[in-house]
C-alpha cells in the first residue's frame, strides 16, 4: 500500500488507513479542500461508514459546530480503496477528524492537526514531473505554489475553490481519472484559470481528455533561436544560442495572445466564466528555465486571469435572513377560541360535578356524562391541537439568487433555504445527481457543547445532506450551484435606438424586471414563461443626463408592484443596494445592458427535494446582456 | 363496599371522590390551572419564539403547576385533612376506623389512591394537550410528562397516608412531615440527586436533553425506576402497618 507522506496513516486489526490531505498536504483557509483516504483490508470482508469530522467556531464564542461527511465502505478481503472528499475546513483550531465505523463503533480513528497544513494565500497548482526550482520562484509571489499528485486532484469542481491558478502538462491531464476531469473542466467552467502545456510530446494533446479543453490541430514544430514578440508581452526579449521547439498549432474558439513568426505562441480559450491559457513552448525546459524574463512572462499571464463576474446580490446573508424567518407560515393556535372551549368545558364540568356532589356521587348516567366530557373534549384537543401542529411543525422556505451571462442557457445559483421547526426533526436533503457545495450559515445561537450540525452523505448518485433541527429553532444552508435556464436575449445598438428582446423560456415567470444601461435605469415589466418581450430605447432617451429622482421612484414602484410580502419585503431591504451597486460597476459600460428581475417562486437546485411544508420563497435574476454595436 | 368511594361518600372514607370539600377543591384547582395557563400562553408570535430559539413556557409553567397542585391535594388527601378539623368534626370523627385502615392497603387503599390520582389528573387533561401542543412537546414525551405528574402525585399520597397511620389524623407531626418531604422531593433532590427530581426531568422534556451536557443518560428511565420503588416500599410498610393492626384488633 501507498503511504501518503504528506497528511497521515492509522492502522487498527487488519485494516489501515491513509489519508492525504489538500494540494500536496496544503489547503487553502476557509475554502473547500480534496481530501482522501485510501484504506487497506488485509482481514475478512468489511461493510462500514467513513466519517470525516470537520469542526468549527469557538468554544469563547460558544458556537462550536462540527460537519459530518460520511461514504458507505465495503471493503472485499486484500483489497484496497481510495475514498474522495471535497470538505470546507474554516479554522484550524480544530483537529480534523477521520473514522471508520462499523454498526456504531469506531473501529479506526485519526485525528489531523490543521496548523501546519493550511494558507491564507490563495493556490498555484502545478500538474506535472521535474518541476525545477527555477520555475517555482519565477511564479507569482502571492501565491503558495503546491505540486500535488494527480490522483489526489478533487473529484468535485468546488474542490478547486482555494486554487486561483494551475499549470499543468497535458500529459498529466491525461492520466486525469473521469470524474477528476469533470471537476476540472466544472472548476474552469466556473472561473477558473488553466494554463497548459504540451512540451515536446505533443500526442496528449491529441487524446479527447484534452480535446474537450482545446480542440488543437497540430501542424508539426517549429526550430527558433528566439521569441522577439516575447519583449512586448513580458518587456524581456528570449535569446538563446542552442535552437529550441515551439508547436505550430491551430486552436478552435481560441484567440492568440502572442504570435511569432504568424505562430501562436500564447493562446487564450475562453470557457463558461473561465480562461484556459495554451503555451507552445515547453516553459520547463532550456531557454525558459535560465531567462531573466520568467518572472515578468508569469506575471503577465497571471495578468489575463479571468475576472469574477459581478454578482450584486450576493453578499447580502445578514439582511435576507431576518425576512425569510419573518414569512415562516405557522402560528400559535388563537388564544380567544382556545379559552372559549376550555371555558364551555369548565362550565360543563362544574355543573357535573355540583349535581354529583349533591347526589352523593350515586348517580352513574351524571359518571357517564363527565366520563364523556373528559374523554371527548381532550381527545378533541388532542386532535385540534397536536394533529394541527405535527403538520406544520417543519416548514422551510428559500431564497435564490440566480446570474445569466448571455445566452449561456445556465445560471450560477446561490441558494439559500431556511428551516424553521418548532419540534425535534430531522431533515434529509437529497442532491442527485451532483454533488454541491452545502454548508450551514452560522446561526447566531450560543451553545456549550459541540453540537452536530449536520451530516453530508456521499453515494455513486450524489449527495444527501441529514440535518438535525432542534424544537423552537431555525437552521439556513447555502448551496451554490449550476442549472439549466433557457434565457435568451439580445441587445443591439443601432442607429436610432437601443433595440432589446427577451425569451423566457424557463418554467417562471419573471416579474418586475428592470434594465440597467450606462447609468440609466428604464422598467422592463414582467417576462412571463414562453413569451418575448421586446423594447426599444431611443438614442436621444439614452443621451439624456440620468435624473436622481429616478433611483427613488423606481425603488417605489418597484415596492408597489410587488406581489407577495416576502418580495415586497426582499426588495424594499435590498433594491437600493443593488442598484447603487450595479449602477455603479456599469455606468460607463457600452457593452453591457444588465436586467434584474424576481421570480415569485422556488428555483431549487435540481434534484433537491425538501420533505417539509413550503413557506413563501423568491428568487432574484440577474442577466447581464452584451450590447452589439451596429450603428 | 369495596370501591364504594367511587360512588359513595361516607364518613368512613378517608377521602371519597365526590365528597363535598373534595369535589370543590378538585374542579377549582381545574379553574385556578387554567388561570395559570392564561399566564403562561405565549405573548409573543411564534415565529419571534423560532428567530430567538426560545421555547414557550406553557409546558413547563403548566404541567409543573398542575403536578405541584395535585401533589399538595394528594398530601392532603392522604393525610385525612380534607375532612373538616373543628371541634365538633374532630369530636363526632374520634375512634373512626376508615375502610383503608381496615382493608389490606393493596387491594382497597392501594388501588383507591391510584385511581383518584388518576382522576384528578383526566380532569386537567385538555388543559395539558393543550400547553403540550403549543409548546411543541412530542407526543412520547407528552406521555412520559403524564407518567411524571401521576408519580408525584401518588408518592405524595402514600407518604402522606403513611404519615396517618403513624401519627393520626390532624396531628402536627403529620402535618410537619409530609410538608418537609414535599419540599425535599421537589426542591432539594435538585441539589443532591437531580434525576429523582420531577421539576428537573420536565423541564429536560421542555428544553431537550441535548441542551445539557452533565446530565446522565436516561435521566426519564432514572426517576421511573427511583419513584416507583420508593412507592412501592411505602406501599409495603403502609400494607405491614395495616395488617398488624388489624391482626391485633382481632385477637383484642
Amino acid at each position: 500500500m501507498v503511504l501518503f507522506v504528506f497528511s497521515g496513516t492509522a492502522i487498527s486489526g487488519s485494516i489501515s488507513m491513509a489519508y492525504s490531505l489538500g494540494f500536496n498536504g496544503v489547503f487553502k483557509l476557509s475554502s473547500w479542500t480534496p481530501l482522501t483516504v485510501s484504506l487497506e483490508n488485509k482481514g475478512p470482508s468489511f461493510d462500514g461508514s467513513l466519517e470525516i469530522i470537520v469542526t468549527r467556531g469557538s468554544e469563547y464564542l460558544r458556537n462550536v459546530k462540527s460537519a459530518t461527511y460520511a461514504v458507505e465502505v465495503n471493503l472485499p478481503p486484500g483489497s484496497t480503496k481510495s475514498f474522495p472528499f471535497t470538505i470546507l475546513i474554516d479554522t484550524f483550531t480544530h483537529p480534523l477528524k477521520i473514522r471508520l465505523t462499523q454498526g456504531g463503533t469506531t473501529i479506526l480513528s485519526s485525528s489531523l492537526n490543521l496548523r501546519s497544513h493550511y494558507s491564507d494565500q490563495g493556490l498555484t497548482v502545478l500538474l506535472g514531473e521535474k518541476i525545477t526550482p527555477a520555475f517555482l520562484s519565477s511564479l507569482p509571489a502571492e501565491f503558495k505554489t503546491v505540486v500535488p499528485r494527480a490522483e489526489f486532484l478533487p473529484h468535485a469542481w468546488f474542490g478547486y475553490d482555494g486554487v486561483e491558478m494551475i499549470i499543468a502538462n497535458t500529459g498529466i491531464i491525461d492520466s486525469l481519472r473521469e470524474r477528476q476531469l469533470n471537476a476540472l473542466a466544472g472548476w474552469v467552467d466556473q472561473g477558473g484559470f488553466l494554463i497548459l502545456s504540451s512540451g515536446h510530446n505533443y500526442g496528449s494533446l491529441l487524446t479527447p481528455k484534452i480535446q474537450r479543453f482545446l480542440n488543437v490541430d497540430i501542424q508539426g514544430f517549429k526550430k527558433v533561436f528566439q521569441l522577439d514578440s516575447l519583449a512586448s508581452f513580458s518587456g524581456h526579449q528570449l535569446k538563446s544560442e542552442n535552437p529550441f521547439l515551439i508547436l505550430q498549432t491551430e486552436i478552435a474558439d481560441a484567440m492568440p495572445l502572442l504570435k511569432e513568426q504568424g505562430i501562436p505562441i500564447i493562446t487564450q480559450r475562453k470557457i463558461g466564466q473561465g480562461k484556459i491559457i495554451f503555451t507552445a513552448f515547453d516553459y520547463q525546459d532550456q531557454p525558459f528555465i535560465e531567462w531573466e524574463g520568467n518572472r515578468a512572462l508569469w506575471n503577465r499571464i497571471w495578468e489575463q486571469k479571468p475576472q469574477p463576474g459581478f454578482f450584486a446580490s450576493k453578499h447580502q446573508d445578514q439582511e435576507i435572513l431576518p425576512l425569510m424567518i419573518s414569512q415562516i407560515v405557522p402560528s400559535f393556535p388563537g388564544f380567544l377560541w382556545t379559552f372559549g372551549f376550555l371555558l364551555v368545558y369548565l362550565a360543563l364540568g362544574q355543573f357535573l360535578f355540583s349535581r354529583l356532589t349533591r347526589k352523593n356521587g350515586q348517580s352513574r348516567r351524571l359518571l357517564a356524562y363527565l366520563a364523556v366530557l373528559v374523554i371527548v373534549v381532550s381527545v378533541s384537543c388532542f386532535w385540534i391541537y397536536y394533529r394541527d401542529s405535527f403538520k406544520k411543525a417543519l416548514t422551510y422556505n428559500s431564497y435564490t439568487r440566480l446570474k445569466v451571462v448571455g445566452n449561456s442557457q445556465k445560471a450560477v445559483m446561490k441558494y439559500t433555504i431556511g428551516f424553521y421547526s418548532f419540534r425535534d426533526a430531522g431533515i434529509k436533503l437529497v442532491f442527485n445527481p451532483d454533488t454541491h457545495p452545502f454548508k450551514a450559515i452560522p446561526s447566531g445561537r450560543l451553545e456549550d457543547t459541540t453540537r452536530p450540525s449536520y451530516t453530508l452523505h456521499q453515494t455513486e448518485y450524489g449527495q444527501t445532506a441529514v440535518i438535525p433541527i432542534d424544537r423552537w429553532s431555525h437552521r439556513f444552508f447555502e448551496v451554490d450551484s449550476v442549472i439549466d435556464f433557457q434565457l435568451q436575449g439580445e441587445a443591439v445598438m443601432e442607429e436610432s435606438a437601443l433595440k432589446l428582446s427577451f425569451k423566457n423560456n424557463t418554467l417562471h415567470d419573471i416579474v418586475n424586471a428592470w434594465l440597467f444601461y450606462t447609468g440609466r435605469s428604464f422598467s422592463i415589466g414582467n417576462i412571463p414563461k414562453g413569451k418575448v418581450r421586446v423594447m426599444s430605447i431611443g438614442r436621444e432617451i439614452l443621451s439624456r443626463q440620468p435624473s436622481l429622482t429616478n433611483r427613488e421612484e423606481i425603488l417605489q414602484k418597484t415596492a408597489a408592484l410587488a406581489q407577495t410580502p416576502l418580495l415586497r419585503a426582499l426588495q424594499n431591504k435590498i433594491m437600493a443596494s443593488l442598484f447603487f451597486s450595479i449602477q455603479s460597476h456599469f455606468e460607463q459600460r457600452k457593452d453591457v445592458a444588465y436586467i434584474v428581475g424576481w421570480i415569485n417562486a422556488e428555483v431549487r437546485p435540481s434534484g433537491l427535494s425538501p420533505q417539509a411544508v413550503e413557506g413563501e420563497s423568491a428568487a432574484i435574476l440577474e442577466w447581464e446582456i452584451p450590447v452589439r454595436d451596429k450603428s | 363496599m369495596k370501591f364504594d368511594y367511587l360512588l359513595k361518600n361516607e364518613p368512613r372514607h378517608l377521602a371519597a371522590f365526590f365528597h363535598p370539600r373534595v369535589a370543590s377543591v378538585s374542579f377549582g384547582c381545574v379553574w385556578i390551572l387554567t388561570l395559570l395557563l392564561v399566564l403562561f400562553w405565549p405573548k409573543s408570535s411564534l415565529l419571534s419564539f423560532i428567530k430567538e430559539f426560545r421555547t414557550p413556557l406553557a409546558y413547563l409553567g403548566t404541567f409543573t403547576s398542575i403536578m405541584l397542585v395535585h401533589s399538595y391535594l394528594s398530601i392532603k388527601i392522604g393525610l385525612g385533612e380534607m375532612h373538616s378539623d373543628d371541634y365538633f368534626t374532630r369530636l363526632e370523627r374520634r375512634g373512626i376506623l376508615l375502610f383503608e385502615e381496615e382493608n389490606n392497603f393493596i387491594p382497597y387503599g392501594f388501588i383507591e389512591f391510584i385511581l383518584h390520582t388518576l382522576f384528578m389528573i383526566s380532569l386537567t387533561l385538555p388543559l395539558l394537550i393543550i400547553s403540550a401542543a403549543v409548546s411543541g412537546i412530542t407526543p412520547l414525551a407528552f406521555f412520559q410528562s403524564l407518567a411524571v405528574i401521576f408519580t408525584a402525585a401518588l408518592i405524595c399520597r402514600t407518604f402522606s397516608f403513611l404519615m396517618y397511620l403513624c401519627f393520626g389524623q390532624w396531628s402536627r407531626w403529620g402535618r410537619f412531615f409530609t410538608r418537609l418531604f414535599f419540599a425535599i422531593f421537589f426542591l432539594s433532590t435538585f441539589a443532591f440527586a437531580f434525576f429523582i427530581n420531577p421539576i428537573f426531568n420536565l423541564y429536560l422534556f421542555h428544553v431537550g436533553p441535548e441542551s445539557f451536557s452533565k446530565t446522565p443518560e436516561n435521566t426519564y428511565f432514572l426517576y421511573i425506576l427511583g419513584v416507583t420503588g420508593v412507592i412501592l416500599a411505602l406501599t409495603l410498610i403502609n400494607q405491614i402497618i395495616i395488617r398488624r393492626r388489624n391482626m391485633t384488633r382481632r385477637s383484642a
